[in-house]
């Protein structure tokens, strides 16, 4: 049979046909339909001073808010604040990663639909080092925050909680300080998350920058950790294999998640009585500089740092608003170190690289 | 081992001399615009074209930054102390133990299914297509909990250590089961398009059955065999679950691992991400070229032929009872234990290992948090039209383009099956970025609908499509379509009511694979969907991240009901259009 499709044709009009859709389009206008009021910081401020009945007003008017997520409970938050106010919020949720991603990508192209994004304190920071996001400037409200909430684009809401946590049923002397971790009777009963460089970041320059120990002396802790421990991927994993015994402890545990575990299903693990410091990450939401709906979203960035910070408790979050206790609170006086930002931004590839190597390092789970 | 003539050329209507300059234009005219070269050619444009975005958002990413051509990536890959060799050692380990213990399985399985009066054989399909449902995160967690050697049920029934999870056979052991069936419904497909009669002629002659098996039968297999190794190994080089759950436990760590690490650090290193992908890229490009080799003679595995065959079972005699018996154990181990233990986690508050306080605390409060999802019903909706619009097009698109690499001999037709089976090896969310890149700046309206979804899957099970539309067309010898041709039929009306039909075993094969797959895709969905538009992967991703496994396990559970329903009605159907069944 003749061919008659030549192949190199084929090949070239498959390329054009790429670089059509890469570069020959024009970038349109708008996204989804949501292309109307103030597209810029000056309104953004207006409406963050507006007093209240107006703001809700405007708000009404916008009818809906869009949120980009990495908040594992925006949906809940979403129907509390539509329930509030009858406004409609759109919600797009992923990993912080894929947030980050989408809202450069997005941005990049001049079509953010987002009005606010909610996810990590690191993800926030490198969005705002790209301009995406606008100032948020109430006194009032950021006033009742834990001190240092407020950051140039973004404002904390709440505060991941690290802890050291066990199984009651499988540990029965429970290790009182970080250093006990590295005891022999804990050996192989330890899981570790190999993407929790941030937690190994914090702990590392707490040892070092609080209790100034030498980099060696905080090396050797973690190596002697790793020698203990195996590694589970994924804190649900981790909290599976916690849950049902098959690990006694994770030190890298996130508060609310043992909470929930221990008090709303009634699984034999804790983190009381508390290992310190605990470590806290931000999590936080920002306004974007395009935000489609600017009094809608404006509206939602203060709900969410005052009526929205309600919601918490349940949650056995740590809330940002000093004026709200959480369920199961952290004890006060107990001794809190905040992981520190701009580390875990500038030196993420460092960090992270040397958490990958020490738990290289562990022992083969099963053999333990 | 020949089963008919070789390859003829197609007859060509015959001409009348035609010397003048009109008639030599009108002639190349006619050449060119006859309907089977637009069909072929706008579906050989489209593959490309969803092929190329993603290879080219990577190699652009891997071999330019702001100065221009770099190789710097494959510096910090595969540079002083980046353990990038014996991690690609582990991933070779791993993807050769896999596709090996995945094809033994699938063709004994498919052999058994297809040529015997083996009892039970309605267990078969759902045994070969539970695996596939079931997302990879949640079978390896199943497997887990099964075969921990401490604690794992299986381990702890036995009151030894039958199987330890952990180790590198634990790991081709999970992945070789999850992706069996890929192998099995090649081969089934395979054994449905062979004619028993050669085998049969063979020992007749005084053959030997070691002799048959070896000179007749494997020979016969071959496309379908080697297709089975190279989609398993390109898929397990690639694949992310069973070595970040399981391996990294066993402290097994796989060239993926590195990938994974790069790509979660912002700003992401696209240079050494890209450079450690294209290494992937090499082996599976070098996979494909190597089957496409091995499959030269393709004249010599054509079994269907103008001369009509009924496959007829062997009958198993004695052996039939114990052969039963395998079938329900194969059932068991890769249906019922997985399913069974997503089954009891899905009823309970949180996970326990079975136990007498586990049964009094057995509850339905999971399957009613998710039927009150506000979203469930949407992205179910979202999933079906999903996982049916990608299976459908990609085989439509890769039987027709199928048809271009095997049947003809345009030069660069590796070419496009070399690039269609790219987008197996490149990571997920550099998938997703690129689709992004593209649709974000094209005028088309295509962003933020279902549509870019639908793009991204089809781009992603290409490869797939592509392997069982060949593997299909390689087994049909042209002189049905050719007397199509001489009986006046057009090109369209033969592929149409010929070949499609005959192909209609391994067409289907891929549809049901592509279906099932799609409703568990994440990695580019997440990056790629928006508010109003989820897919039920989206909701189960939610509550994993949410730490509500059990909730996880019932809409996995729920997911496993729906698509062997869809699968049920699909192999009915197939039925009246000529898919050849064997019950």
């Amino acid at each position: 049979m003749r061919p008659s499709v030549r192949p190199g044709r084929t090949t070239a009009l498959a390329l054009t046909a790429v670089l059509l859709a890469g570069c020959g389009g024009t970038p349109t206008a708008a996204f989804g339909g949501g292309a109307g009021g103030g597209k810029d910081s000056a309104a953004l401020a207006k409406y963050a001073a507006m007093p209240d009945g107006q703001l809700v007003s405007a708000a009404k008017k916008e009818g809906s808010v869009v949120i980009y997520a990495s908040n594992s409970s925006i949906q809940e938050n979403a129907a509390a604040f539509e329930k509030q106010y009858g406004i409609k919020v759109k919600t797009y949720r992923a990993d912080s990663e894929e947030v980050l991603q989408r809202v450069l990508q997005e941005a990049g192209a001049g079509k953010l639909p987002a009005d606010l994004v909610d996810t990590n304190g690191g993800e926030l920071l490198a969005m705002a080092v790209k301009s995406v996001l606008a100032d948020y400037d109430n006194k009032k409200v950021t006033g009742q925050l834990r001190p240092g909430s407020v950051h140039p684009g973004w404002v904390a809401t709440r505060y991941d909680a690290f802890t050291v946590a066990w199984n009651t049923g499988k540990i029965k002397s429970p290790p009182t300080s970080y250093q006990d971790l590295t005891d022999p009777r804990f050996k192989g009963q330890i899981e570790l998350e190999p993407d929790d460089w941030d937690w190994y970041l914090g702990l590392h320059t707490y040892f070092t920058s609080q209790l100034h120990w030498t980099t060696q002396q905080a090396d050797s802790f973690f190596t002697r950790l790793a020698a203990n421990a195996k590694v589970v991927k994924g804190h649900t994993v981790q909290a599976q294999l916690l849950d049902s015994g098959q690990v006694g402890i994770a030190p890298d545990s996130y508060k609310h998640l043992i909470d929930e575990d221990h008090f709303d299903k009634g699984a034999p693990v804790v983190w009381q009585p508390v290992v310190q410091p605990v470590l806290y990450r931000p999590n936080g939401i920002g306004l974007t500089r395009t935000a489609p709906h600017p009094a809608a979203a404006a509206l939602y960035m203060k709900w969410s740092l005052t009526d929205g910070q309600q919601l918490f408790p349940k949650q056995y979050r740590v809330p940002a608003n000093l004026s709200v206790t959480t369920k199961n609170p952290i004890a006060a006086g107990t001794k809190i170190y905040d992981i520190p930002l701009d580390q875990m931004t500038n030196d993420s590839a460092k960090w992270s690289e040397a958490w990958q190597k020490l738990l290289q390092g562990a022992p083969t789970a099963g053999k333990g | 081992m020949t089963t008919t003539t070789p390859v003829r050329p197609s007859p060509e209507v015959p001409r009348l001399p035609d010397g003048t300059r009109a008639g030599l234009l009108r002639r190349a005219r006619d050449a060119v615009l006859t309907p089977r070269t637009a069909i072929v050619g706008i579906c050989a444009v489209v593959v490309g074209y969803l092929a190329i975005v993603p290879l080219y958002y990577l190699l652009w990413g891997t071999f330019f930054d702001e100065h221009g051509f770099t190789l710097k990536g494959f510096g910090e890959a595969f540079g002083k102390g980046s353990l990038a060799g014996p991690m690609l050692l582990n991933s070779i380990e791993f993807a050769l133990g896999s596709a090996v213990f995945a094809l033994l399985l699938g063709a004994a399985l498919a052999w058994v299914q297809v040529r015997t009066d083996a009892p039970l054989k309605g267990l078969f399909f759902a045994a070969s297509l539970v695996p596939l449902i079931i997302p990879a995160m949640l079978y390896a967690i199943a497997w887990i909990f099964l075969a921990d050697p401490h604690t794992g049920v299986i381990n702890r029934v036995f009151g030894t250590q039958v199987l330890n999870v952990f180790s590198m056979p634990g790991m081709i052991w999970v992945q070789g089961l999850h992706l069996s069936p890929i192998a099995f419904l090649l081969m089934v497909a395979a054994f449905r398009a062979m004619d028993p009669s050669l085998e049969e002629a063979a020992l007749m002659s005084g053959a030997s059955r070691r002799a048959t098996l070896r000179r007749v039968t494997a020979p016969l297999l071959r496309p379908a065999i080697i297709a089975s190794v190279v989609l398993v190994f390109v898929q397990s080089m690639e694949s992310f679950e069973v070595p970040a759950i399981i391996g990294l436990q066993a402290k097994i760590y796989v060239f993926t691992s590195r990938i994974y690490n790069v790509l979660q650090i912002y700003p992401i290193d696209y240079r050494e991400a890209g450079a450690l992908a294209v290494v992937l890229l090499a082996i599976a490009a070098f996979a494909v070229l190597l089957s496409s080799w091995l499959s030269r003679h393709a004249s010599r595995y054509q079994t269907i032929t103008g001369k009509g065959f009924r496959p007829r079972p062997i009958a198993l005699g004695r052996a039939r009872p114990f052969v039963g018996a395998a079938v329900i154990i194969y059932f068991f181990v890769t249906a019922v234990l997985p399913v069974g233990v997503l089954l009891w986690a899905s009823l309970l508050p949180y996970y326990q290992a079975p136990s007498g306080k586990a049964v009094s605390s057995i509850t339905l409060h999971n399957y009613s948090t998710v039927l009150h999802m506000p979203l469930a019903l949407t992205a179910f909706r979202n999933s079906v039209l999903l996982g049916l619009g990608a299976a459908t097009g990609v085989m439509f698109l890769t039987a027709v383009v199928a048809w271009l690499i095997v049947r003809t001999r345009v030069p660069g037709r590796r070419v496009l099956d070399v690039l269609a089976s790219t987008p197996l090896v490149i990571p997920g969310l550099v998938m997703g970025l690129a689709v992004l890149f593209v649709y974000l700046r094209s005028p088309l309206p295509i962003y933020g609908t279902l549509w870019i979804l639908l793009i991204s899957y089809a781009t992603r099970y290409l490869p797939y499509g592509m392997r069982y539309s060949v593997t299909a067309m390689a087994q049909m010898n042209n002189e049905l379509e050719e007397s199509a041709l001489v009986c006046g039929a057009t090109w369209w009306q033969s592929f149409r009511r010929i070949l499609m039909p005959l192909m209609s075993s391994g067409i289907l094969a891929g549809w049901v694979y592509i279906l099932v797959v799609s409703f568990r895709e994440l990695s580019s969905t997440v990056l790629l969907y928006s508010p109003g538009k989820e897919v039920l992967s989206v909701l189960l991703w939610e509550q994993f991240n949410n730490g509500n496994f059990t909730v996880v396990a019932a809409i996995g559970v729920l997911m496993v009901v729906t698509l062997m329903l869809l699968v049920g009605i699909a192999y009915r159907v197939g039925l009246r259009f000529g898919a050849g069944t064997d019950s």
